[in-house]
């Protein structure tokens, strides 16, 4: 074995002083590991605002509120909630954590601290860019009729054109009668009141209110509805304002 | 100074800086211990020699990747670890072969009393390892017969230290009940 050893390191060394085998650039390795770190922070940060994306629209709009209507609010939540944006943030967190795994130093630790610490990066970075400016920047420039704002709008949950079929919110223009007109976030639409329980007094034009019910064809029969305090549905209210 | 008296980390700056020639020194220092480690899965000696030239020849073109604040000796068995791994994975076959002086394993907990035939406990610790998973075997290999630390093997094996502790108990205790079974060793 002692001459094949020494055959072995003769021909390696033959390989390297012909040239035949090379020493890798140590730019190469080390673009490899910016690239490596940066593609671990750019999921990181975008999973982070994927969150804020997330909370601020769940607090800024009516989503969660669907729920004060107790079980029959769930379909109008479930068409509400974002779970486009959900399903980004697992991608885009499984992902950077497994790239994380992956990295020089990181295999040490269990993976469920990795995952741990990466969840709390993400989530307490997402919360302090909830507390900042940033989102309604966001939201302006989800507005905009550009490609980063066609970008934006899914996350924003706009559906241009595209009538809900078990919530509406909006405020309203006109009762007459049974009917309702209200401004909605998708336009100027026509309500019919159906099995409604009584109608309280503060339901008037100019009211900012929210209801379920089902869509039957261009109209919305609504069961229930409730007038939208002030504080709530900041980001429906936006919108209503933008459509007058 | 002495290529000798230099640590793996001086060679390797030296190799990439200076003295490409020096890297012999590196194949010096590590042929055997690469070869004893790779015998354990490569058993005919010109498949294992392939193998070793291989290991050799990635290790000088990634001499730039290997960060010398840590230790060359778990980098360099890392990349010999894949390439057997390879290999196995390339011919499909699972086959442990061991020296007659690795007989004598590390842990007392496994070990076989003197009265057995040697020849006939190694072939059957190295028909239990071969039927071992994986992920119990390759630590295992690493720990018994290489004699490398818990840190040197989460360095090789990229797992976390206290996940090899936990598969060498459970491949040791694999290990031991299979022997046992074969009517080697004592409870």
């Amino acid at each position: 074995m002692e001459q094949n050893n020494n055959t072995i390191e003769s021909r390696v060394m033959e390989n390297i002083a012909s040239g035949r085998v090379k020493l890798r650039s140590r730019y190469l390795f080390l673009a490899e590991r910016v690239a490596f770190g940066s593609a671990i922070l750019f999921g990181a940060l975008a999973a982070a605002l994927i969150f804020s994306l997330i909370f601020f629209y769940v607090r800024e709009t009516e989503t969660l509120r669907y729920f004060v209507f107790g079980r029959a609010g769930l379909y109008a939540f479930l068409e509400s909630f974002p779970f486009g944006s959900v399903i980004a943030f697992v991608i885009l967190s499984f992902v950077t954590a497994l790239l994380l795994r992956r990295a020089d130093v990181s295999y040490r630790k269990p993976f469920v601290i990795i995952v741990g610490a990466l969840l709390f990066f993400i989530v307490g970075t997402g919360f302090i860019l909830a507390k900042t400016r940033a989102m309604d920047m966001l939201e302006n420039v989800s507005r905009q009729e550009n490609f980063t704002g066609h970008m934006m709008r899914p996350f924003f949950g706009q559906r241009k054109g595209m009538m809900r079929n078990y919530g509406v919110v909006g405020r309203v223009i006109k009762i007459d009668g049974d009917e309702i007109l209200m401004h909605t976030p998708e336009g100027v639409r026509e309500l019919r009141f159906t099995q409604l329980q009584g109608r309280s007094e503060d339901l008037v034009p100019g009211a900012f209110i929210m209801g379920i019910g089902a869509r039957d064809g261009g109209q919305f029969r609504m069961k229930q509805y409730r007038v939208v305090p002030e504080d709530e549905a900041r980001m429906m209210r936006r919108r209503v304002h933008e459509m007058k | 100074m002495n290529p000798s008296e230099m640590t793996d980390s001086q060679v390797v700056i030296e190799v990439r800086e200076r003295n490409k020639e020096l890297f012999g020194e590196i194949i010096r220092r590590y042929q055997t211990r690469l070869t004893h480690y790779l015998r354990k899965f490569i058993r005919q000696n010109d498949e294992l020699e392939d193998v070793l030239q291989v290991v050799f020849i990635k290790a000088y073109e990634n001499l730039f990747g290997f960060d010398v604040t840590r230790g060359f000796s778990a980098w360099i068995y890392r990349i010999a670890h894949n390439e057997a791994i390879n290999h196995i994975r390339k011919y499909a076959k699972v086959s442990v072969a061991l020296d007659e002086v690795e007989m004598i394993l590390r842990d007392e907990s496994i070990d076989v009393p003197g009265d057995f035939d040697r020849s006939l406990v190694q072939a059957q610790v190295e028909a239990s390892l071969g039927a071992m998973k994986e992920k119990y075997r390759e630590p295992l290999i690493l720990f018994l017969f290489e004699e490398k630390t818990y840190e040197e093997i989460s360095d090789i094996l990229r797992v976390p230290t206290s996940t090899v502790g936990t598969l060498l108990a459970r491949g040791k205790k694999i290990l031991k009940e299979d022997l046992l079974k074969h009517g080697y060793g004592t409870k």
